[in-house]
This record gives C-alpha cells, sequence and structure tokens, in this order.
C-alpha cells in the first residue's frame, strides 16, 4: 500500500498528466484492501463496479484537495450531508447495520430487491429499470427511450396508516403496488423529511406525493417530465375529490371508491390530464348527494355516469358548460385574504404580506361576459389568474375581462407586500433560570380593523427538551397535546382584559436553561373586511340586464409566526 | 354522569357515521367477496352486473388479481349502460395486457361502438382500445385513431391525440410515419383542446420531427393561451426546443451574454476567475452575475451536464463557443419574438407548472434586460402547495447559482416560516446565503440569529453551515460572525454534553466547520480565533466536531508565532487523549502528528518524535481496522523522518530522498479550495424532472443544438415539387426515412431489400404457367390498342361508372366531380413480370452455398395453406457440395398464442397439414452449378418467418423462410360488376387505405419516348404489383375528363383471395398527379380479414415505394 501510493504522489511529480488509468491503479489496490477489511471485520461485501466507482471518486477527490482525504469529505458535503437524499450524493458509505433485514424483507419483491439494497443506504442512485413485458430485448438494446412509458404511469391512495387504498393504473407499463410498502418502510425510517419530499427517485420509479388531510396521493413514472406538472395534477384530484365527497379522508375515499375511479379515469388519460376542470367533471361523474344516496338505497340502481358528453368539452371556453339557464342571475365576489407576518425574537415585524383570492360565484344564464374592476390595483404586488382571464385588458388597464364558469370557482389570486402593521399582537416573554421556565403571552389588539376579530387562537410547540409545562390563561381554553403541540384558543378578545397565557415549563435534568425557542402560531379571522385594502371599484356584465351583485370579504391569519 | 353523556354522544356519532356511509359503496369496498360474483356478472339486470363490476374493482383496489373473471367481464361490453361500460373498461384495461386472448373478443365491440353518434361512446371506445395493448390489435387502434383524428367531436380527437403515444409506446416502427402524421393533423387543429393533447403526443412520439412544428409554429404560438393548462406545459416546451433548434441562441440573451463580458475567462474552468466574481458579486453591481456559471449552465442545457463535465475535465479538446452562425438576435428573428410574446402572459397562469415552463423559456430566450420579470411571478408560486413550492425553489435555486442579482432585492420572500417542511427550509438558507448582500445581510443575519435558537436542531446546523456561506462570500462580514460563532461553541459544547439532545452535536459540529471555512480565507488574521478554539478541545466532546479542529491543528502548524509553540502542548494532550477517542477523532490525530512532525522545527523534533511513535505504537493496536491500516502507512510513509535524527538532516540515499519528497507531498502541501463546481453543480432544463433528482432521467433531453434543424429550401416549395427533387435525387431523403421505419421492425421487410439484390444477377425466370398467370387472361380478353385512340378518349369504349355508390366516402371530391371513366386494357405484360427472390443463406455463411428463394403464383396443389417457392441452390465455393436438402424444424410447433388464435380460427382443420412439403434432395452441387426445387411451405403466421433446417456437406444449418404477404393470397378472378358489388359489402371498418408514392414510371416514361404515357403508367404500376404478388387484375379505370398530362383518378382494380380461407380481398389503386412527375397513390383494400388486410395493405404501400432499379 505505501508503495502504491508512494508510487502515485512520485510519479504524479514526475509525469505530471499520467493517464486515467494509470493514476486509478494504486487506488483500485487500496480499495480492495479496505473491502477486504470490510468483508472481514464487517462482513459486508461489495460489488466490482462500486469498487471501481469509489477509486474514482477516490482519484477526483486528490486531484481536487491533493491533501489529506479524510477531512474534505466533511467539508465538502458540509451543508449537503443532511440533505443528502435529494443530493443524490455519490459517496460510498458502509451500509447501517440493519441492511441485512432489510434485504431480506424485499427480496420476494425480487424485480428490485438488489436495487433497494443499494438506494436505500444512499450508495448510489440506480437509474428506475424498465419493468416492461413485450419486446424486452428490443427494450434492452435500446435502453430506456423517451416513449418507454408515458408521463403518470399510476396512481396510489395510501392511508395514513401506509394501506393502499386504490391504485389506479395509467398506462400498459404496471406498477406494482410493492413501490408503495418501498414508499411506506421509508417514511417511516426517515421521518418526516421524507414525507415532505415532493420528488422521490425509488430505485424503479421517480414517486410524486403529495399529503392531503392525511392521504397520501403517490403517482409514479419512470421518465422525464414536469414535476410540478404532476403535483399540480395530484393537487388538483386532491382538490376535486374533496369537493365530491365532502372532504377527504380515509372512510370517505374507501365508501366512494367507485366515484374515485370514474373520477380519475376523467380526469387523466393515459397518463396525461383528461378533464380536471371541475364544472365539466360534475357532468360527467354525478357527485354523490343526498337523493342519489336514497334512489340508491330504495332502487337499487342509479347511474352516476352520464350518458352524454358535457358540451364544455366542445366549446372554446371549456371551462363552461353551454347555456346554463337560470331564473335570477346572480354573482358573489369574496376577497379571501390571509395575512402573513413574521414577527422576530426582537418583537420587530420583519415581513407583513397578504395573500388574497377572488373567489365568485356565478349563477348566470348563457354565455356572460364579465369585467371586474378594482379601484386601487396598483397595490397589487403579484397575480395569477384563473384560465378565463384575458390577458390583454389588465395588461393595457388592469381590468379582468372574462367568461366565468359557472358555480364557485377561484378568479385571481394576489399578494399585497410591505404592510406596515397587524391588527393583532403577541408579546411574549420567557425567563428561564435553574430548569424552569416562566413563560407569558400577552395577545391585543394593535389597530382595530373596524370589524370585530374572531377566533384568535396561537398555537406552539413546546421544545423537546421541556418535560413538563404547566399553563393557564386568564381567557380561553388552553390545550396539550401529547406531542407537545400547546393551543390556545382565545375567541374574541373582551374588552375588559387583556387575554394572558402564563405558566411554567419543567426543563429536562441536566438542563439550566432554555437555549431553544418556540414559535408562535397565531391564528384569527375577520370578516367584512380585506386587510390588503383592496377595493372592487364595480362589475359589470354586458348582455344581461337583470343582475344580482354580491360582495363580501374576509381576511384570516395564514402563516402568521411570532418568534419567541 | 358525564360519561354517559360522552358514550352516547361516542355512539350518535357512529351512528351518524353509519348513517352517512348508507348508499355509498362502503359494503363493497368492506366485503367485496361476501356474494358469488360470477352469476351476478352473467345476471341480465344491469344493476346486478353494475354490482358485480364494483365488488371486482373494490378487490383490484385492495390488490387482489381478479383477472380469472376476465371472459365474464367482457361479455357485458355490449352492456347498454354507460355505467357498466365505464365499469368494464375500468376493468379490461387494468387486465388486458394480462388476457391478451380474452382482450380480442372485445374488439368487436369496440368497433361498433366507434360508430356510435354519441361523442362520448367513440371516445370511450377508442380510449380503451387503444389502452389495450397487444400488437395484434394495434392496426385496427391505428385504423381507429386516424378515423377519430378526423371526428368532429373535440372530445373525441383529445382522446386520438391522447392515444397516439399508446400506440407509439407499442414499438410499431411500421406505423411509425403513419403515427407522426397523424400528429402532425391534430397539431394543425383549430381546437385548442385537441393542440394540447397533440403537443403531449408529439413530446412523448417525435419530440425532434421539427418540420411538424414549422408547418404552424405561428399558429401553434397563437393558440397557445387559449390550450388547456397541461398542454401548455408541453407546448411551451415544444416551441422552445423548435426555436432553438431552428434558429439558435439568442444573442441578447443571458445564455450568451458572457461573450460580450469577457471572452478570456470564459472557457477557463478553474478557481481564479470564479474566485474573482466571487468577490466581485457583493450585489452593489446590480449586473453583476457568475460568468463562468451562466456559461457552464447555458452549455449545460445544450448538451446535458454529463457530457458537458465530462468534456471539461479534457480542456484541450474543447471547441470554441458558441458560433455566431448559431446564434440569432431578437430584433431580426419574428419566431423568437412570437415566442417572447406568447409565452410571457402565462406567467400570470394558474398553474405553477405553467408558469414555470414560461419563465424557463424567458430565462433561456430573453432578452437579458427582460429576464427580471419571470422573478416575481416564480416568488408568488413559493405561496402554493408545500410540494410545489419545493420544486419551485430547486429551480429558482439554479437561476439563483447563475444571477444572483435577480433575486437580491427580494431576500425576504426566502425567511422561513415554522410551516415550511425541512427541504424547504434547507433551500431557502441556501438561496439566502446565495442573495445576500452587504446590504441585506445584516437583516439576513438577524433572522440566522433566530433560526439558530429553532428547536429543529438539524435546521439550525444548517443555519450555522449557511452562516459561513455568507461570510465566504462577503468580505466585510467575517469578524462579527466569528464572534458569534465562537459563543455559540461556547454554549453548545455545554448543551452538547446532554446526549438526550438530538441534533445539538450537529450545530456544534457545523459551527465549528463553519468557522473553519471562514478561517481558511485568511488563516493568518485569524490566529487567535484558531488558538481559542484549541483551548475549547477540552470542552467538546463531540468527536467529528473534536476531529475537525485536530484537523486544524495540523493544518495550521506552522502559521503564525503563537502556534508553533503551542505545538508540543497540544501533541502532548492529544497523544494522552489518543485512547479515549472515537476512531474518527483518532485517525484526525494520526494524521495531524504526522503533519505536525514533517514541519516540525529543529527544537522540537524529538519531543515530537517521541510522540508520534507512541501515537503509532498505540494506533498500531487500535481496535478498529481503519486505524490500523492508517497507522501502518503513516509508519511507512514517515519511517525516514523516524530514523533520523534531526529534521534537518539531510538523508543520503535516493531510496530515503523519494520518501522524504513523498512526506513533503502528502503532507506538506497547501489545500486547494473545494471546487464548487463540483457533482452538485449539474445543470438541467429549468422545469424538468432531472432538475429535481440532480441526474438524468431516462428521456430526458437537453436543448436541440442551436440551428441543428436545417431549413430546406425545398421545404418551401409545393408538395409535389418536394416529391420530385425528392426522387430526382434519386430517393435521397425518402429513402432514408424508409429504412429508418424498417429498421429493426419485422425483419421480413429489410430481408427484402438485401434479397432484391441478389435478384439482379442472374435468374432471368420468367413465368412458365402461362395458364395460371392472371396476365395472360387479360392478353385474351384485351383488344390491342392504339396510342392515338386512347388520346381521343372519345374513341375508347367508354365506360360509365354506374355505380357512384361504390366510389368511397374517403376518397377524395376528385371522385364526386368525374363520374365517367375509360376503362384501359394492358398488352400482356406477363412476359415482363419477374418474382423478387429472397436470399435463404447467404454464400458466406453456408460455406460457398448459395441458396435464393422465389414465391411462384402457382397455387398448391397440396392444401390451401401451402404456399409454392421455388428455391434455388447455387455452388460459388470450388468444391463441390453434397447432399443438399431442406426440412422442416419441429421447434416450429408453438408460436405466439396470440396470432395463433387470429389465424388459428380459419386454419384449426388444416393443424395436421405438415409445414413443408419436401423437395428432392440434391446429391451434389459441382462448383458454379445450380439447381432449382420447388417445395411448398405453410406458414404459420403470415409475418413470421417459418423455420427449416438445410442440411449440406452433412451440416445442419437453421434457416428462416419468411413469407412474402403479396403471396399469401391468390388470383381470384371476377368481372368488374362482381367486383363492384363485393367491394360494396365490404365497407367501414373492413376498408383501409393508405397513401405512398410512385415513382417506376418516370424513368419508363424517358425511355420508351413513343408510347402512350397512361399506358406506360399503367404498365408500370401493374408491374410492379404483380412481381410482388399474386393478384389478378380486373380493370383499369380513366376518367374520362383527363387532360393529356394529367394521370389524377386513374383507377386499378385487383382481386384475389386469401389462400389459407379463401376470403376475397380486393385492391384498389388510385392514382393522383402528372403522368411525368412523382404519382401519389392511393392503396385501398377491402377484405373482411381486417388484420391480413392490413398488413397486406402496408406491404403494397411498401413495395410501390420502392424504387425500381432496387428492384430489378
Amino acid at each position: 500500500m505505501l508503495l502504491c501510493k508512494a508510487s502515485l504522489g512520485y510519479s504524479k511529480k514526475k509525469q505530471g498528466h499520467a493517464k486515467e488509468q494509470e493514476r486509478l491503479v494504486p487506488w483500485i489496490l487500496w480499495r480492495l484492501w479496505k473491502n477486504r477489511n470490510c468483508l472481514f471485520f464487517q462482513g459486508n461485501e461489495y460489488d466490482a463496479q462500486q469498487l471501481i466507482q469509489k477509486a474514482q471518486e477516490d482519484v477526483v477527490e486528490w486531484e481536487e484537495r491533493d491533501g489529506d482525504e479524510e477531512h474534505l469529505n466533511k467539508v465538502q458535503t458540509g451543508l449537503r450531508t443532511t440533505s443528502a437524499l435529494q443530493q443524490a450524493t455519490h459517496k460510498w458509505m458502509p451500509p447501517p447495520p440493519h441492511s441485512k433485514e432489510l434485504v431480506q424483507a424485499v427480496q420476494r419483491k425480487t424485480s428490485w430487491a438488489q436495487s433497494i439494497l443499494v438506494t436505500s443506504e444512499n450508495l448510489k442512485y440506480s437509474r428506475p429499470k424498465s419493468t416492461r413485458k413485450k419486446g424486452k430485448a428490443k427494450a434492452s438494446e435500446r435502453g430506456i427511450r423517451a416513449s418507454e412509458a408515458d408521463m403518470l404511469q399510476c396512481i396510489f391512495l395510501l392511508s395514513d396508516s401506509g394501506e393502499v387504498m386504490l391504485e389506479k393504473q395509467l398506462t400498459g407499463h404496471r406498477v406494482d403496488r410493492s413501490i408503495c410498502a418501498w414508499f411506506w418502510d421509508q417514511s417511516i425510517c426517515q421521518g418526516d423529511s421524507f414525507k415532505s419530499l415532493p420528488v422521490i427517485a425509488s430505485p424503479t420509479h421517480y414517486l410524486f406525493q403529495i399529503v392531503r388531510d392525511g392521504i397520501t396521493f403517490l403517482a409514479c413514472s419512470q421518465v422525464e417530465m414536469p414535476p410540478l406538472m404532476a403535483i399540480e395534477f395530484l393537487c388538483r384530484v386532491a382538490d376535486v375529490l374533496s369537493d365530491y365527497l365532502g372532504g377527504l379522508n380515509e372512510d370517505l375515499v374507501k365508501d366512494n371508491f367507485i366515484i374515485v375511479y370514474e373520477l380519475l379515469d376523467e380526469m387523466i388519460d393515459n397518463g396525461f390530464p383528461l378533464t380536471t376542470e371541475p364544472s365539466i367533471l360534475r357532468e360527467m361523474i354525478a357527485p354523490p348527494n343526498l337523493v342519489s344516496k336514497m334512489l340508491s338505497v330504495v332502487t337499487g340502481n342509479a347511474s352516476n355516469v352520464s350518458d352524454t358528453l358535457p358540451s364544455g368539452t366542445a366549446s372554446c371556453v371549456p371551462w363552461r358548460p353551454t347555456e346554463p339557464k337560470y331564473s335570477s342571475n346572480e354573482v358573489y365576489v369574496e376577497l379571501d385574504e390571509e395575512m402573513d407576518a413574521i414577527i422576530n425574537r426582537d418583537g420587530e415585524l420583519v415581513k407583513c404580506e397578504v395573500y388574497g383570492e377572488v373567489q365568485m360565484n356565478s349563477q348566470l344564464t348563457g354565455f356572460p361576459d364579465l369585467t371586474l374592476s378594482f379601484a386601487n390595483p396598483s397595490i397589487l404586488e403579484d397575480m395569477r389568474f384563473h384560465p378565463c382571464v384575458r390577458f390583454r385588458p389588465w395588461e393595457s388597464h388592469q381590468v379582468l375581462s372574462f367568461v366565468p364558469p359557472d358555480g364557485q370557482f377561484k378568479l385571481m389570486n394576489y399578494r399585497v407586500k410591505k404592510l406596515k402593521n397587524t391588527p393583532v399582537y403577541v408579546k411574549p416573554q420567557i425567563t428561564s433560570d435553574s430548569g424552569t421556565c416562566r413563560i407569558s403571552v400577552l395577545v391585543g389588539v394593535r389597530t382595530d380593523p373596524g370589524k370585530t376579530i374572531e377566533s384568535i387562537s396561537l398555537s406552539f410547540q413546546l421544545p423537546h427538551c421541556v418535560s413538563s409545562a404547566d399553563l393557564s390563561s386568564n381567557h380561553g381554553t388552553v390545550t396539550i397535546l401529547s406531542n407537545k403541540t400547546c393551543t390556545w384558543t382565545i375567541g374574541r378578545i373582551p374588552n375588559d382584559k387583556t387575554p394572558c397565557l402564563s405558566g411554567t415549563l419543567t426543563l429536562e435534568t441536566g438542563l439550566e436553561r432554555l437555549h431553544v425557542f418556540p414559535t408562535f402560531r397565531l391564528g384569527f379571522k375577520i370578516m367584512g373586511i380585506a386587510l390588503s385594502g383592496l377595493r372592487i371599484e364595480k362589475l359589470d356584465l354586458k348582455t344581461l340586464p337583470r343582475l344580482y351583485k354580491g360582495f363580501r370579504a374576509q381576511t384570516r391569519a395564514g402563516e402568521f409566526d411570532v418568534r419567541l | 354522569m358525564f360519561n354517559q353523556f360522552g358514550s352516547t354522544a361516542e355512539t350518535l356519532s357512529k351512528a351518524s357515521a353509519v348513517m352517512l356511509r348508507i348508499g355509498t359503496d362502503a359494503h363493497l369496498y368492506d366485503d367485496p367477496e361476501d356474494v358469488n360474483i360470477v352469476p351476478l356478472l352473467d345476471s341480465k339486470f344491469e344493476s346486478e352486473k353494475c354490482e358485480a363490476l364494483k365488488r371486482l374493482l373494490a378487490l383490484i383496489a385492495q390488490g387482489f388479481d381478479v383477472s380469472n373473471f376476465f371472459p365474464q367481464v367482457v361479455k357485458n361490453v355490449a352492456s347498454q349502460s354507460s355505467e357498466v361500460k365505464k365499469l368494464v373498461y375500468l376493468y379490461l384495461l387494468h387486465y388486458a395486457e394480462k388476457r391478451p386472448n380474452e382482450a380480442l373478443l372485445s374488439i368487436n365491440y369496440f368497433q361498433k361502438d366507434l360508430g356510435d353518434p354519441n361523442p362520448l361512446v367513440r371516445a370511450w371506445a377508442l380510449r380503451t382500445m387503444a389502452g389495450i395493448r397487444l400488437h395484434v390489435i394495434a392496426p385496427l387502434a391505428l385504423a381507429a385513431v386516424s378515423k377519430c383524428v378526423r371526428d368532429p367531436a373535440v372530445y373525441v380527437r383529445k382522446c386520438a391525440a391522447n392515444a397516439l403515444p399508446k400506440l407509439h409506446d407499442l414499438r410499431l416502427e411500421e406505423h411509425a410515419p403513419a403515427i407522426e402524421e397523424l400528429v402532425g393533423i391534430l397539431l394543425n387543429d383549430h381546437s385548442p383542446g385537441v393542440v394540447g393533447a397533440a403537443a403531449a403526443a408529439f413530446t412523448s412520439i417525435c419530440p425532434n420531427n421539427f418540420k411538424l412544428i414549422r408547418k404552424n409554429f405561428k399558429k401553434l404560438c397563437q393558440i397557445l393561451p387559449d390550450v388547456e393548462e397541461w398542454g401548455q406545459i408541453l407546448l411551451i416546451g415544444t416551441l422552445l426546443r423548435y426555436v432553438v433548434a431552428r434558429h439558435g441562441l439568442v444573442r441578447e440573451s443571458l445564455m450568451l451574454s458572457i461573450h460580450g463580458l469577457d471572452n478570456n475567462g470564459f472557457y477557463e474552468k478553474d478557481g481564479p476567475v470564479r474566485d474573482i466574481t466571487f468577490d466581485k458579486g457583493d450585489g452593489d453591481n446590480s449586473d453583476s452575475f457568475d460568468a463562468n456559471l451562466v456559461s457552464l449552465v447555458s452549455r449545460s442545457y445544450i448538451e446535458g451536464p454529463d457530457e458537458y463535465l465530462s468534456r471539461s475535465s479534457f480542456p484541450e479538446i474543447e471547441s470554441s463557443a458558441f458560433d455566431s452562425k448559431e446564434t440569432t438576435s431578437i430584433a431580426y428573428n419574428e419566431d423568437v419574438k412570437i415566442l417572447l410574446q406568447c409565452t410571457s402572459p402565462l406567467l400570470w397562469s394558474n398553474n405553477s407548472a405553467v408558469v414555470l415552463a414560461a419563465a424557463g423559456v424567458q430565462w433561456i430566450m430573453a432578452p437579458l434586460e427582460d429576464v427580471k420579470k419571470i422573478v416575481k411571478p416564480l416568488l408568488f408560486l413559493l405561496r402554493s402547495s408545500s410540494a410545489s413550492k419545493y420544486v419551485v425553489l430547486c429551480n429558482i435555486l439554479v437561476f439563483a447559482k447563475a444571477v444572483p442579482s435577480l433575486f437580491t432585492p427580494h431576500f425576504e420572500n426566502f425567511f422561513i416560516c415554522s410551516s415550511d417542511a425541512y427541504q424547504v427550509k434547507a433551500h431557502k438558507l441556501e438561496m439566502l446565503s446565495l442573495i445576500a448582500t452587504t446590504s441585506s445581510i445584516a437583516s439576513i443575519l438577524r433572522e440566522f440569529e433566530d433560526y439558530i435558537k429553532d428547536p429543529d436542531r438539524r435546521f439550525a446546523a444548517d443555519t450555522v453551515a449557511a452562516i459561513g456561506l455568507c461570510a465566504k462570500r462577503l468580505p466585510s462580514i467575517p469578524t462579527t460572525c466569528l464572534d458569534g460563532l465562537l459563543a455559540l461553541v461556547r454554549q453548545e459544547s455545554f448543551a452538547g454534553d446532554l446526549k438526550s439532545v438530538d441534533g445539538e452535536a450537529g450545530v456544534l459540529v457545523q459551527a465549528v466547520m463553519s468557522i473553519q471555512t471562514i478561517i481558511d480565507r485568511d488563516p493568518l488574521s485569524h490566529e487567535k480565533v484558531i488558538i481559542q478554539l484549541f483551548r475549547s478541545l477540552d470542552s467538546i466532546k463531540v468527536a467529528p466536531a473534536r476531529a475537525t479542529i485536530i484537523w486544524m491543528v495540523g493544518v495550521y502548524c506552522s502559521l503564525g508565532h503563537i502556534i508553533p509553540r503551542m505545538l508540543t502542548t497540544i501533541t502532548k494532550y492529544l497523544a494522552w487523549s489518543f485512547k479515549s477517542e472515537a476512531s474518527e477523532t483518532k485517525l484526525q490525530i494520526l494524521n495531524t502528528t504526522a503533519k505536525v512532525l514533517a514541519s516540525a522545527e529543529v527544537e522540537d523534533f524529538q519531543m515530537l518524535k517521541r510522540i508520534v511513535v507512541y501515537v503509532l505504537e498505540l494506533g498500531e493496536c487500535d481496535l478498529s481496522y481503519d486505524v490500523r491500516d492508517r497507522t501502518r502507512f503513516l509508519k511507512k510513509v514517515l519511517s525516514c523522518k523516524l530514523a533520523c535524527h534531526d529534521p534537518a538532516e539531510d538523508s543520503v540515499t535516493s531510496e530515503e530522498n523519494i520518501a522524504a519528497h513523498v512526506v513533503e507531498h502528502v503532507f506538506g502541501r497547501k489545500l486547494k479550495p473545494s471546487s464548487p463546481l463540483a457533482m452538485h453543480n449539474r445543470f438541467y432544463l429549468p422545469g424538468s424532472l432531472s432538475q429535481i433528482v440532480l441526474h438524468a432521467a431516462p428521456g430526458y433531453e437537453p436543448l436541440p443544438k442551436p440551428c441543428s434543424y436545417v431549413f430546406e429550401e425545398h421545404d418551401q416549395l409545393s408538395d409535389s415539387d418536394r416529391q420530385r427533387e425528392a426522387t430526382a435525387d434519386l430517393n435521397g431523403s425518402q429513402e432514408s426515412s424508409e429504412t429508418v421505419d424498417e429498421d429493426g421492425s419485422s425483419e421480413y421487410d429489410s430481408e427484402s431489400y438485401s434479397g432484391s439484390d441478389f435478384s439482379s444477377d442472374g435468374d432471368e425466370r420468367t413465368i412458365s404457367n402461362d395458364a395460371a398467370d392472371p396476365l395472360i387472361q387479360i392478353s385474351e380478353i384485351d383488344v390491342s390498342t392504339d396510342q392515338e385512340e386512347l388520346r381521343s378518349k372519345r374513341a375508347l369504349d367508354l365506360w360509365l361508372d354506374d355505380q357512384p355508390s361504390t366510389s368511397n366516402q374517403t376518397s377524395s371530391a376528385l371522385d364526386r366531380n368525374q363520374s365517367s371513366y375509360a376503362k384501359i386494357s394492358i398488352g400482356d405484360i406477363g412476359s415482363r413480370v419477374k418474382p423478387k427472390s429472397y436470399a435463404l443463406l447467404d454464400p458466406g455463411n453456408g460455406n460457398g452455398l448459395k441458396v435464393d428463394y422465389t414465391f411462384l403464383s402457382e397455387v398448391s396443389t397440396v392444401s390451401p395453406l401451402h404456399v409454392c417457392v421455388e428455391v434455388l441452390f447455387e455452388n460459388i465455393s470450388t468444391e463441390p457440395i453434397l447432399e443438399v436438402n431442406l426440412e422442416d424444424e419441429e421447434a416450429m410447433k408453438e408460436s405466439d398464442s396470440a396470432e395463433q388464435t387470429l389465424v388459428g380460427k380459419a386454419n384449426a382443420s388444416f393443424n395436421n397439414v405438415p409445414t413443408l412439403i419436401p423437395m428432392e434432395e440434391i446429391s451434389c452441387l459441382e462448383p458454379r452449378q445450380s439447381a432449382k426445387r420447388l417445395i411448398q411451405v405453410r406458414f404459420h403466421h403470415h409475418l413470421l418467418p417459418t423455420r427449416l433446417t438445410l442440411h449440406y456437406n452433412g451440416k445442419k444449418v437453421p434457416v428462416k423462410l419468411r413469407p412474402d404477404l403479396g403471396y399469401l393470397v391468390k388470383p381470384f378472378s371476377m368481372s368488374i360488376e362482381e367486383f363492384l358489388a363485393t367491394e360494396s359489402r365490404l365497407p367501414g371498418m373492413f376498408e383501409y387505405s393508405r397513401r405512398c408514392t410512385f415513382t417506376d414510371h418516370v424513368k419508363d416514361s424517358r425511355k420508351e419516348n413513343g408510347k402512350d404515357r397512361f399506358l406506360s403508367i399503367c404498365e408500370s404500376i401493374t408491374l410492379k404489383v404483380l412481381s410482388n404478388s399474386n393478384l389478378y387484375l380486373v380493370s383499369v379505370d380513366l376518367p374520362v375528363a383527363n387532360t393529356l398530362e394529367d394521370a389524377t383518378g386513374l383507377r386499378l382494380r385487383f382481386s384475389s383471395k386469401i389462400l389459407s380461407s379463401e376470403i376475397p380481398l380486393l385492391i384498389t389503386i388510385t392514382v393522383e398527379g402528372k403522368c411525368t412527375e412523382v404519382l401519389k397513390l392511393t392503396v385501398k383494400i377491402n377484405c373482411e380479414e381486417t388484420v391480413f388486410g392490413l398488413n397486406l395493405l402496408n406491404r403494397i404501400a411498401n413495395f410501390m415505394v420502392e424504387p425500381v432499379d432496387q428492384q430489378n
């Protein structure tokens, strides 16, 4: 070994650029030795390819740093070690001791057991393997082509206990549901950071996941596709399902699995979204309602699949069914705002902005053409529009001109930035001394918005090092859940006193003072006012003479963080 | 009491839950198998069928395999109830590939449904039919799709577009051009919904067929805002790729902006240049960006990062930058301008994927000053769902790496809120450390202070790392950072004592590492900090942190004035603590002591040597093999140092000299800063999956090479001109496109090409058996036509087409305009028919034995399934070949079950018939001698070859005899009236047509000037058809109204029967185009056996295109 290293150093000095392979030789020998050790002492074996790869990495490292290689690993990975999963760093680490069980556990799924062994240890990512059955000889010759599989291949719905509630295969390339087992194993052993990772490269597939109300929507693909497209689509599916089922939970999905199947079949065809407009889906597949339920109980049959094609699919405004008829024409516009704010530990307002939506509910006959204008459009910082909004009028004079979909829809999102103050203040204080902390939080109205502030609540997560907490308040209720989440529900602020939460936290033995501090999350709701100050000037309709217009506004707390 | 209430409430809520479940399908999901499903499926009530199907779906949902119900389910496909139909389709699609034979049973229903007046039914049928992935029905599905492409309902056309990738996925190479043509039609659709789906099909089928885009680029751009959001995403990508391939990158854009900036540093990949730009990047200069990174990004987009990175390690190979020819300017280029105009409003789209795709276009193509406008929409996306937030951040990070100045004013957007997921937090931190400037660093650091106190210690550790990065980037702040970090180290070293607190250690380690990175910039001025760290060694218990500090001892051992004096104490301390350290720390102690020794001054040398020897001795008996390895290595390396008594003493022998060199090399060198251009700087196209997972996902393609799509002049000419040009340079492009689609498809076709070479050398065979030849029959009734007579068409025996119904609905408007036809008779061309011969055995493989075979038009006497094949044996070696014979290979008995069922139905009764009627053995074949033998073969499948064994010289050679579709039919003589009657009985799904071109006559007309043009066209077409297939020429019609030059409307009719099943098969060839130019033929087949018919149609179209000289 000495000789190898020595010859390497020497040859480098003398010859300068030796050939790649020559440079590799000492490292291969070195790795052989290390692997022998590994096998001998730890019982782990690595194949030749891994060895060569590691040796190549060694060369690169040597060339790059020309120094002590042990240390570099750490420095280079630095920030990245923690997010190693998505970085797919090609570092070669010995597998953790539980690897053997893992291998045994997945051995029956032989098709990808091998790869699991590799990836679960973050060793090296192996490309998804083709699971094609037909024409495999040709496929293997050519490698994976773009058309090998199209877009999304499969969608799984997982309950919060990891049970596969539904699988919908989208293309001929079937995805075995063992991928869900893999996914669940991973999310158990890697915890939250895995669960919140929306794009996962599994040994065989790329997985896209979103979690909505405890239900995990998992989509699989094997080829390059815009990941946001998959995620947006899954979000859309979740929206439509919760709209149809009146919420989302395990029971609702299971009870209405036929509807879920039918909806998925309409929403996606061959892995490409087909019909995603809710109003048209409603015409194709009737949502379950009380009447149809009763009917099906009484008569035993009620088809919820429409016989005819919704007219919207053919029109140039695909979001609107043609010619709906209403006896009274009504439009309701609602400004639904959320206030995001960050108040730092010094009590300064670091960031305060309002994220709002213009929600509409239109029940209009025929083919109405609406225009909506704001009194102060200049305060809008960013916006996104429903597809029905025409871009030109907005660009030229900031007027929304559109043919609305039928029923409830979201016309636009907007953001108003750099607001100066918040309606509610939170003043937390904490003192810690010899193993106990005293905490007190005051909540009050800072600037009166003119309407009552309702359902004020404050929630925070007690730090891990707190062993017990004794909290009480002079108004409202305090609850502490087993996962150390505290919620203080205040409701409205009384006139006579300032709500105050106070109490003591006992730290774990050995800790003198608290060195980590929780972040408070504030919740509130104000009806009848848009805190951004955005005002709707007028709403015009060209064709219909009689029109009932309704406006309202509300503001809620969005991501409102108060740091202690 | 309260308890009681509680329980009541509980039961109430349970009861209400039960109530809610009434009327849903809950019971089906819970107990799908509590009744017998089969009788329900056979029930005559729709509701019971429905329930049974729901139970099956519940089983599928729960992961059970219920494919054994397939036959019963398939029957229900005929149901009238839309719900039953939908459920059956759901089931079918789930299992079709598993049970291909049963799935075939449903095809007829789909065919029927495709003609349904309800577009929804048509769409469903199409979707399901295309979704059943069977090669056998692929031609049918393709035909169905090509009908639906012209469907009046938008929804059906959309489904047709979605069906195309499904067909393409089956790898039907022979149909690839047809599929691409359909994509082109759909891209040209006027409905935005269809265009969106067509764009999706385009990306997965032929992403580089820019010809389809060029035709309607402008239209596609204009329609873009109206396209459905999902289609928009892919269409944007397609248009971008087209523009890059067609015009190249934009000169004013960010991608090429470095050109003007510094041409010298552009291609230098090493440190200095980058460092300078880092230093410059203090953000006050708003236009500053990292030139190297931008160029890396743009090269990565074009070449893909893997190729680029691998290439850049060999700088000498590197070619020059983008050629100025490969770029374009937005000022002059309309296409680029339109693309940018049409994508910019999409930045307001509701769908975050669309916004990101549009931003990607602007990023790559927009002029530098316009790139700014993508910033706000992108940042707004950060307020969408947490999943998309992560993806968007990943992309923003790339943008910010290249041009941090874009995002510097918006740093507040990256402040972390408590609800962010861990990955989002980590990315935001990276972002903040990237875009921090001297003006914003104060508020950013204040934020960081808050983050350090976060209960999530992993996140806190990342924050510490980010502080290090910020300090590294901004030279003005390190002192403040260092103080904070040192305080943190002190604080954490207390907290880190507690084993119960997770992640605390991580913060400490990260703090030490951050300090190290800061110090590394200017170690001399931070000497005090280093010493403080050394001192804190005692209190720090976390192994990695200790290891890092110990490592620093080694690195900075010769720095300044104080440190060298401390060294002995420190090393003593290290040696003392060696035993109780973790192995990680032990390794560092070994390294450090060695380094210290290597650079030791004279006075300390003896002391240090003893310490090192002591440490090495301890290390040699360590439990960890790594430590032992390291010890042995160091012992050897240091042997020279350990042996000598004075560091100044010169070693005498050369061997020791080398060792000293090694020591110096290993320990003495200064560290290079780690290169940020390492693995993690892999750039993929914005918005791509590869960018998120950081490796090229299968199917990822970088942007096309700039200007790789060369816009040929004749593309602009009218179609006919183009055709002529194509044939003028003797089937240049045409041929290449053909070989592409023939390659690797059924090898049958490629074989026929290679075989045609052999047909030229020698065997001048004419058809001997006159009686069986259909052409003779023609010549018998033939009234010899004079050319003059033909020209004055009125003088010909006119034949009015009195059955307008026969002109089928698909054929062009020409048919309706011209209903009167003249009948043409052709002279005896039987003598000119030369059947093609194919190679059975190559002389190279057969030791000089060459075997060719030719299909004969004779009908077998043994059974209707047999085809007569003439085999020509030729000895071209110098030695005689003995005992030549052909035999059937027994192993052929089993073949693909699916195909068996299709063909097998018809020939079930003939299954006992032998495959091969053997030939007479050739006992001896002298050199240069040839012999002909007649064999009769029964092909098991009309596309698959039959395996035979060739015996000669006592050897056995397996050979493949490939069927020629054209000879699996026999001539079927009928009159024109009979023909038309049969044709009218076979409309709709039994009728298929294909278009192709024909060029043979061009050469003919040049050669034989005197002859009539029409006649020569007819002759050459007939000759071509009859040389390649065994048909009967029924009639040749010419529209009376034709002008001299125009051959449009010329129609040839052939008839035949399929050999195996006696099913009649009619072929009509309609000609379009001018006499002297390339003709367009429409070949139409009417046959009940649709699969066979389609295959034969393809075969005919293929050989018609094939030029004549290749044939003979």
